[in-house]
């Protein structure tokens, strides 16, 4: 162990962000600020791998627990801690945050020293989201997080960036402070129950809500998170934001931010409530579907890359809150592993579309063409990423989509049978791209060469394009790991049972996943 | 009420004895010096007021027969106005060096912190209402002070016409009340009465004066005109101090509020705080000047904090008295910002003046951008948990349909109070403001420590909160 059990490593990882953007702050010159910012994103990227590797996946409830008191007088708590849901979305957020700074290299030149803190903070609050078990500290995570955001994409964005970004800050706050009204119900019910007025999520795991107040605080929950996922017929922020967003907040837009919302519903509506969840799961169910073919056919009319990578994004989130939604392994598997896979692709492809966009000066496909020829390298890793994306075997998009297609046919065979036209759908806009992109003519007009990718981007995309390999040729890495979680998720009762002994307990009955891919 | 009081226990009134020496001593000064020694004695009359303060906490001193009582609320109420009084102070130094009258400017504002300080600390009515008439007498005359500015006159005018229309109807709601109970105490609330009906139009009447003294809606007409009119260090304090004496005496008579009456003066509270949620937020939404805006915000804020008022049994005191701590911070810090960019100014500063503000003069536009922030009520600022407590007494006194629309109205807040941080961060530079003096400058130091209270506020709010709820055992029945 290279961590004694004291020292609050997840503490560590949260604000040592933050402490790099203090760093940012005292830095001088160009060098300093972007070298700070990087040994930053860096040193908490490698401090995010420590967790994955002492984690124990058969162990049910939450590990590396630190706990102190916050605020008393509001049953407020700092609590932290992690389990197989939130395992890899911290080594993700740390992985995309380096690329992120590195991809901004050298590329900003208006206020430069806000950039970096901007990012850093950001990552600081995504990291808290995703450690945090008391409801409050959660919420301001989630909230403090929004306003770097909001800077990033208003700041250093593109021409219609203003509009996009107050877009973006209101659509997400408007959700989260119908979120804030359900977390307080929650406190009061948890003391109606017999408990303390508190915030902490681990107690709300034992309780049981009376229904007429699940459905309500179900629907204050499942708004702030559809806004975020997003889910149809909230996601039209989507496109906008990332469109406008600098390459590196896309990434980190497109790679992290869009995993909280379905984070959050694992999180907070499925095992707190679970019997509003059954009760809306055909309706949500439903929306899933619609946006996985809405994200898909309005994909398919994109000529704009970086649109065209967005609402794709709107149909592969539909699919894992289908998988997720439908109540079984497969489903609720996948799920969790796609999270991790859509933030890879989807985030490497933005990388690529930057790139592309900052050789040849313009995102529109009809005056892009032919560059396969002139820039090879890039055409390789981009290819790669739109197979991954698209679910190619051997590939980690396979996977999870595999899964949560599997899943939803176990739900219902119509709707899995309806949400498997995005394989369809997605092999014909993602291939129609790159053949725009890459193949046919040159419609640029400037036939002179381009530069392939720069060894900085090279760096980026290397160990990007290994974890998809990595991830589509040994899945049960992830997958045993969210073995646990993922059987507590689908039986709400044994998630509190869990909790409560905090040991490993019998496996229940319906152990009904096929352990295809477990080997 | 006692005509001749047995126990005349000065020691009771020390810090407004003390305020009293400094205003007289205030007045003296500009007649023997050049006006050295102005500041300075304010300064530092106030801070013995506070001293007093302290001396006074925990000691429960009452004298007059009652009428005066100094209870821990009372003093926590007194102490935040006194600090509102020395934030103003520093903004007035910046804001009015020319000026020769300056000894009457903080002569009349000590006089209105010793009518706010008699407003906190008593449970009488007609005391009450001298408190009242002390603080708005100061006050008519502070925010007509630039007598060359020509808004400035009629903002002035208008508060004093509606100020004082005010003073009557509350003169009127307690003759009422007292022909009703016969009584002028508070207590008499809690007391079965003979005649319901005209308790119930005593009570409305002194509702709507003070509800004027607040700017909540629908008797706000004059606070944007006033703010914009009166010098900006006496808008800032304007838009705060009387807020807190006010809500002190609305708690008082929140507490004794019982009987049938009490849903018709709670609906009466709910409607003067939707409608001051809504007009305020969405009139705030279409203003183009800053100090506006920020009136605008206020009378918004107003109707949060009105929402404490319905729920005094579940910690509502304690809900009011943080949040009006922690808006002390952002609106004093948001005027003391727009105090320090449009000083030398000779027009209103409009919002679109701060195009690129963060370009040339990061730190400040970082402060502005916080206090912004913490107005909207984002975390991790004070405002957050501010008004996460007032919502959460809100909803635990069973008014969750009130707090629904707060959020809402939160919601739209969100839209101007961002624009500001917008038009600072994401426009390019326009020539709206002039040069800022460089260096370090005594509103610049003071506005950092505000800062830097406001995310205390945020993250470590269980201080703030504990001494919120400490100070009101008197206040809350049975808690």
């Amino acid at each position: 162990m290279l961590f004694n059990a004291d020292l609050p490593l997840l503490t560590i990882i949260v604000f040592l962000p933050l402490v790099g953007a203090l760093a940012v702050l005292a830095a001088r010159s160009r060098e300093g600020i972007q070298g700070a910012a990087l040994i930053a994103t860096l040193a908490t990227f490698v401090l995010t791998l420590l967790p994955l590797m002492q984690f124990r996946p058969e162990q049910a409830g939450f590990q590396f627990v630190e706990q102190v008191p916050w605020i008393t007088s509001l049953g407020i708590s700092y609590h932290l801690g992690i389990d197989g849901l939130s395992l890899f979305l911290l080594p993700l957020t740390g992985f995309l945050s380096v690329a992120a700074v590195l991809v901004s290299w050298n590329k900003i030149h208006l206020k430069r020293k806000v950039y970096f803190i901007s990012f850093l903070v950001l990552e600081t609050g995504i990291l808290g989201v995703f450690a945090s078990l008391d409801a409050i500290l959660f919420y301001v995570f989630w909230e403090a997080m929004l306003i770097p955001m909001f800077l990033i994409i208003g700041i250093w964005g593109s021409e219609n960036r203003r509009y996009a970004s107050l877009k973006f800050i209101i659509y997400t706050m408007a959700g989260s402070v119908f979120l804030l009204i359900g977390l307080i119900l929650m406190a009061f019910l948890n003391r109606q129950l017999g408990g303390a007025f508190s915030f902490d999520m681990v107690s709300w795991l034992a309780l049981h809500v009376p229904p007429p107040w699940q459905y309500g605080i179900f629907l204050l929950f499942f708004v702030a998170f559809a806004v975020k996922v997003p889910i149809f017929p909230f996601h039209t922020w989507l496109p906008d934001a990332h469109v406008e967003a600098p390459t590196a907040g896309s990434v980190i837009l497109a790679g992290v931010l869009l995993k909280m919302g379905i984070y959050g519903i694992l999180r907070f509506c499925l095992p707190l409530l679970p019997e509003a969840a059954r009760y809306f799961t055909p309706a949500i169910m439903t929306l899933g579907v619609i946006g996985v073919i809405y994200g898909a056919l309005v994909a398919f009319a994109q000529d704009d890359l970086k649109k065209l990578v967005a609402y794709s994004s709107v149909s592969h989130m539909g699919l894992i809150v289908v998988g997720v939604m439908a109540g079984n392994m497969a489903g609720m598997k996948g799920g969790i592993v796609q999270m991790v896979n859509h933030g890879l692709s989807t985030g490497a492809l933005f990388i690529l579309v930057g790139a592309l966009y900052e050789r040849q000066k313009t995102r529109d496909m009809n005056k892009l063409g032919g560059l396969a020829a002139r820039t090879p390298i890039l055409a390789t890793f981009f290819v790669i990423m739109t197979l991954s994306s698209l679910g190619l075997p051997g590939l980690n998009g396979f996977v999870g989509e595999f899964l949560l297609l599997l899943g939803a046919f176990r739900y219902q065979w119509w709707l899995g049978a309806m949400a498997a036209t995005t394989l369809i759908l997605g092999a014909v806009y993602m291939l129609w791209m790159v053949q725009r992109v890459f193949f046919e003519m040159d419609r640029s007009g400037r036939p002179d060469a381009v530069a392939d990718l720069s060894l900085r981007e090279k760096l980026v995309m290397i160990p990007l394009t290994l974890l998809v390999f990595f991830i589509g040729l040994y899945p049960s890495y992830l997958t045993d790991r969210v073995e646990t979680i993922s059987r507590q998720l689908i039986s709400p009762p044994a998630i509190k049972a869990a909790c409560l002994s905090a040991a490993a307990h019998p496996l229940p009955p319906n152990l009904d996943s096929v352990k295809v891919l477990d080997r | 009420m006692n005509m001749i009081p047995q126990d005349v226990n000065l020691y009771c009134m020390l810090p407004e004895i003390i305020l009293l020496t400094g205003a007289t001593l205030l007045l003296f000064i500009r007649g023997v010096g050049r006006g050295q020694g102005i500041v300075p004695v304010a300064g530092l009359s106030v801070i013995a007021a506070l001293a007093a303060v302290c001396y006074l906490w925990d000691r429960g001193t009452s004298g007059f027969g009652g009428l005066i009582m100094k209870d821990n609320g009372a003093l926590l109420f007194q102490a935040m106005i006194l600090t509102t009084a020395l934030i103003s102070f520093v903004l007035a130094r910046d804001f009015l060096p020319d000026h020769k009258n300056t000894g009457e400017y903080y002569s009349l504002l000590l006089f209105s912190l010793i009518g706010m300080g008699i407003m906190t600390s008593t449970g009488d009515l007609l005391v009450i209402f001298l408190g009242i008439e002390i603080l708005s007498l100061s006050l008519y005359v502070l925010v007509g002070f630039m007598k060359v500015v020509r808004a400035g006159m009629e903002g002035a005018v208008k508060y004093f016409l509606l100020g004082s229309f005010a003073s009557a109807l509350f003169l009127l709601g307690l003759s009422l009340f007292y022909g009703a109970t016969g009584t002028t105490g508070l207590t008499a609330f809690a007391a079965p009465t003979a005649a319901p009906a005209l308790l119930l139009a005593g009570a409305a009447l002194m509702l709507v004066g003070l509800g004027f003294k607040i700017a909540a809606a629908p008797f706000h007409m004059w606070a944007p005109d006033a703010y914009e009119g009166a010098p900006i260090c006496v808008a800032s304090f304007l838009s705060v101090a009387p807020k807190i004496a006010v809500f002190a005496v609305l708690l008082h008579f929140g507490t004794g509020i019982s009987g049938s009456g009490r849903n018709l003066i709670f609906a009466a509270v709910i409607f003067m705080s939707v409608a001051s949620m809504v007009i305020g937020n969405f009139t705030a939404l279409r203003q183009s000047g800053l100090v506006r805006m920020l009136a605008y915000s206020g009378i918004a804020q107003a109707g949060y904090i009105l929402i404490g008022l319905l729920a005094i049994p579940e910690g509502g005191a304690s809900a009011v008295a943080f949040y009006l701590a922690v808006y002390i911070f952002m609106n004093m810090g948001a005027f003391a910002s727009v105090a320090h960019l449009s000083r030398r100014q000779e027009q209103a500063l409009q919002i679109d003046d701060l195009a690129g503000l963060a370009s040339r003069h990061p730190w400040h536009a970082f402060a502005l951008a916080v206090f912004m922030i913490s107005l909207a009520g984002i975390p991790p600022t004070g405002g957050f948990f501010a008004k996460f407590y007032l919502f959460k007494v809100g909803i635990e006194a069973g008014y969750l349909s009130v707090v629904l629309i707060a959020i809402i109205a939160t919601i739209v807040s969100f839209f101007y109070y961002l624009r500001v941080v917008m038009v600072m961060y994401m426009t390019a530079a326009g020539e709206g403001l002039l040069p800022l003096p460089a260096g370090v400058t005594m509103i610049g130091v003071m506005i950092a420590a505000i800062v830097i209270m406001t995310f205390l506020a945020g993250i470590m709010p269980d201080q703030f909160l504990r001494s919120a709820v400490m100070a009101f055992p008197l206040i809350i029945p049975g808690a």
